[in-house]
């Protein structure tokens, strides 16, 4: 009973920091169609702005240093965000319908922006001490539910519930839409579309930001950090099926399940290697994953 | 009020519009005739700024829009009815009517106004746009370019492939627009005798340049079909 709950939490757990990592890139790559392989490096920037606003805390406002962390998530949220935005007016929108050279230049943006962090922070991974008040765990039925997972969890449902609301119930997120299922049309209705584009980018570009703060929860910080996640970060929007929120989260939750359950019956890398493959067998068989969007208007 | 001035145009290396000049007076209907594949739906594409136009000039009022990305264009009154109709599937059929108000600021006294044209829209509210039929959904497209109150309407032949019933509604509420005199329409149309019936003045179309027009009182339809004919 204990270890089936343990081993429930840690699938959730490891569900929910996949689908903090992959909410953006379904921004990004899932709703615009640019493979931005600097998604990763977005991650690593949010991750870098928790670290200095830690250590900021702790040397000017030492009586409330606890605090960092709520302050860290907007502001690596705006960090990551401004990034991409710049990212997407001088570079990526040259590029829009050539995704081979889209993949290259993200791919040098990527490489740039690790450099800039080795520059700037020096080559080692740093550790970001995690506020007091979510060291510990809550006990349920024997088990302790580390509190930091817990937090990630609520987390990704809250941006999940944030999103999808934004993009239901706000004229801003219903012109994302109408630029995604046509953008001609959206265009001649008035809606500028070029910034939409801008605009959309940079809110994915800032939820990778916002996943890179949680990370900073669950291990050190390195200009290597965004390579580390990007990999999964794309698995999980493609599996899910491009232009989907639900097919994200869905991925995101069934790839943490099987990683969890083929860990259990081997060590970790024989679990990854196993995910992978019933991924790729997966979409042998289902190429456009799990929730693919079919009309002729989109054809 | 329109104003399209000696317009060149083309997909790529081929040119489709070859020098066409045309004019939509405020308030009134006009319509552009010719057999598939002369420019028409090219000409309707170039005024509204999906396709830039290589030469010439397109005007409405005293603004010129000839450089203007299609979303200034919208602002500045054109609305657009493409065939196929353009509807944003996933979105509902309240949604792409909102979406037509983008040009402007949510106006809740259009988008009443334009309901009571088309009071079937107001049972499909909350329907997917692409769960629409084909009828129902060039509705919604006439309704979405009208809820921006445009100055100038172009209609890409609005009755192709519909059920009758609602080509007769459709054309109902052309007379009905046009009666009021609020907005100038000009209208891609096969059918001589609807387009006569409804016209103010007419054009035809031929290898991308404009052929024969004229006011529809004086037209002899005999020889406009012949125009039409294959």
């Amino acid at each position: 009973m204990e270890l089936l709950l343990l081993q429930g939490f840690n699938a959730l757990s490891v569900g929910s920091v996949l689908l903090l990592i992959a909410l953006g890139l379904a921004f990004t790559f899932g709703l615009m169609g640019v493979i931005n392989m600097a998604h990763g490096e977005m991650i690593m920037a949010g991750a870098y702005v928790t670290y200095v606003l830690q250590l900021a805390f702790t040397k000017y406002l030492p009586g409330a240093k606890g605090a960092y962390f709520l302050v860290a998530l907007p502001a690596a949220f705006l960090v990551a965000g401004l990034l991409g935005l710049l990212m997407e007016r001088l570079l990526v929108r040259h590029l829009y319908g050539r995704p081979l050279d889209t993949l290259l230049a993200t791919w040098g943006v990527s490489l740039m922006l690790q450099q800039a962090a080795r520059t700037i922070f020096g080559a080692p991974n740093v550790q970001v001490v995690s506020p007091p008040w979510l060291n510990g765990g809550l006990k349920v039925l024997g088990a302790v539910l580390p509190y930091k997972r817990l937090f990630i969890l609520a987390l990704a449902v809250l941006c999940v519930v944030g999103i999808s609301l934004y993009l239901t119930r706000t004229a801003g997120g219903r012109r994302i839409r109408a630029v995604m299922q046509s953008r001609p049309m959206a265009a001649c209705m008035g809606i500028a579309t070029s910034r939409v584009d801008a605009l959309t980018f940079a809110l994915g570009s800032g939820l990778a930001g916002v996943a890179g703060a949680a990370l900073t929860l669950l291990g050190p910080v390195g200009p290597a950090t965004g390579t580390y996640y990007i990999v999964d970060a794309f698995l999980v929007v493609i599996l899910g099926g491009v232009g989907q929120l639900l097919g994200t989260v869905v991925a995101a939750l069934g790839i943490g399940a099987f990683n969890v359950a083929f860990e259990l019956g081997s060590s970790a890398s024989i679990g990854k290697v196993l995910v992978l493959l019933a991924i790729i067998v997966f979409l042998q068989w289902k190429p456009s994953g799990l929730f693919a969007l079919r009309t002729r208007a989109l054809d | 009020m329109l104003a399209v001035e000696r317009v060149t145009a083309g997909y790529g290396e081929g040119r489709v519009l070859n020098g066409v000049s045309l004019a939509v007076p405020e308030g009134r209907v006009v319509c552009l005739m010719g057999r598939n594949g002369v420019g028409k739906t090219t000409l309707l594409q170039t005024i509204i700024g999906l396709l830039p136009a290589t030469s010439g000039a397109i005007r409405l009022g005293d603004q010129d829009l000839t450089r203007l990305p299609p979303w200034e264009r919208a602002r500045a009154g054109i609305g657009y009815v493409p065939q196929g109709r353009g509807i944003f599937p996933f979105l509902t059929v309240r949604e792409n009517l909102l979406v037509g108000q983008e040009v402007g600021r949510p106006d809740p006294v259009a988008l009443e106004e334009v309901l009571e044209l088309f009071p079937r829209l107001r049972d499909l509210y909350h329907r997917a746009g692409g769960a629409l039929s084909g009828g129902q959904q060039q509705q919604l497209a006439l309704a979405r370019a009208l809820v921006g109150r445009p100055r100038v309407l172009l209609l890409d032949e609005p009755t192709e492939g519909i059920q009758p019933s609602i080509v007769w509604e459709i054309e109902e509420v052309l007379q009905i627009l046009k009666a009021r005199g609020q907005v100038a329409i000009l209208l891609v149309e096969q059918f001589v005798d609807f387009a006569l019936s409804l016209g103010d003045y007419y054009y035809v179309m031929e290898r991308g340049t404009i052929v024969a027009e004229g006011a529809t009182g004086s037209a002899d339809p005999a020889a406009l079909q012949e125009y039409l004919s294959v």
